[in-house]
């Protein structure tokens, strides 16, 4: 039979235990959210830039240069038509160059 | 009477040099003219003889820029108090929707008539040695700005990589779809820069990671942001905003 003593304690034994790892489950999120914010202080500066979004193509231009109508998209458009224009010209040109490593 | 003659003798030599400076200014003074009435004959309108015309005009207008353009002349620079904070974002689309560029797979491309056309890396393009300036950006929407950018020198660059510097033009391609083109004569002055830094630091998305080219002696339009390849050619490659009617040279 257990005597009133042992049973005091146990039960005294086991709410220390719990408290114990009550407070080693806060310290381990404590440090844990420490380390995370470490690291994240440590990423390059582009990183912490706000999250772009995808341009919207078919909004009308920002800015004062544009012209009326003229849309986001527009300039992708022309940038494609451009490189289409001048890939064969600069390929010609580039075999046109004596080839090989130049000073660095 | 000693102190009459000297004055005559002053007047004398320095009729000549005013003449010269009037008529300097008179032709650029007719050229800003020129180049307004181009952009405001753009807007007037879209028959396609008129167009043919101005752009025309405005090839013409270019070459006189490029004759009138001094290589050795520097654009003001200013001291670091003189910096416009904040420095203006500006761009066809708003600052939520900047292109991000990844740094760690990022690789510039160059071709046309280059003799080395091996692509660049940051670290290489970092190890390049560096310099800074603290110019104005003029801006052709009427807005101007100070700040301070650190890069390589771009005639460094062009020498390093086997750039034909004999060739016309630089063309540049960017992450935003944005392009545009400058004549070597201002690729080589010693104020253009390929810039990475802005304020001392890594330059910031908003003004153009992972590099833009500074050129003072031009509007900013002429200044490519987000620049991901380059080349070099003889053949005219225009520009987007150059493309819409606005003056290619632009100068400022």
């Amino acid at each position: 039979m257990l005597s009133i003593d042992s049973l005091m304690a146990t039960r005294i034994t086991r709410r220390a235990l719990v408290r114990g790892a009550a407070a080693c489950a806060v310290a381990t999120a404590a440090g844990l959210a420490l380390g995370f914010g470490a690291l994240a202080a440590d990423q390059p500066r582009v990183a912490q830039a706000t999250k772009s979004e995808p341009m919207k193509m078919d909004e009308p231009m920002s800015g004062e240069m544009k012209k009326k109508a003229m849309k986001k998209g527009d300039v992708k458009e022309a940038a494609e038509k451009k490189e289409r224009e001048m890939r064969d010209i600069l390929e010609k040109e580039e075999k046109s160059m004596p080839q090989g490593a130049a000073k660095k | 009477m000693k102190r009459r003659g000297m004055e005559l003798s002053l007047a004398d030599h320095s009729a000549p040099q005013i003449h010269k400076i009037e008529r300097r200014l008179f032709l650029k003074q007719g050229l800003s003219l020129g180049a307004l009435a181009l952009l405001s004959g753009c807007a007037l309108t879209d028959d396609e003889n008129v167009q043919t015309v101005l752009t025309g005009m405005s090839r013409w207008n270019d070459g006189v820029q490029a004759w009138l353009f001094d290589p050795n002349k520097l654009a003001p620079e200013y001291p670091e108090s003189a910096i416009t904070k904040p420095f203006p974002f500006n761009a066809y689309y708003g600052e939520n929707e900047i292109r991000e560029v990844d740094a760690n797979s990022y690789k510039l491309e160059l071709s046309g008539l280059i003799r080395d056309t091996k692509p660049w890396t940051l670290p290489e393009l970092y190890a390049l040695p560096q310099t800074s300036q603290i110019t104005r950006h003029i801006c052709v929407e009427g807005w101007s700005a100070i700040g301070k950018w650190g890069g390589v020198r771009f005639s460094t660059f062009l020498e390093g990589i086997g750039a034909d510097l004999g060739a016309k033009y630089v063309g540049f391609k960017c992450a935003d779809d944005y392009y545009t083109s400058i004549d070597m004569a201002t690729a080589l002055h010693p104020q253009t820069l390929l810039t990475f830094k802005y304020a001392d630091q890594i330059l910031p998305p908003k003004y153009g990671f992972p590099m833009k080219l500074r050129v003072p002696t031009k509007l900013g339009f002429k200044n490519p942001k987000h620049i991901m390849a380059m080349f070099v050619t003889n053949t005219y490659p225009g520009g987007y905003w150059e493309d819409q009617g606005y003056n290619w040279f632009s100068g400022s």
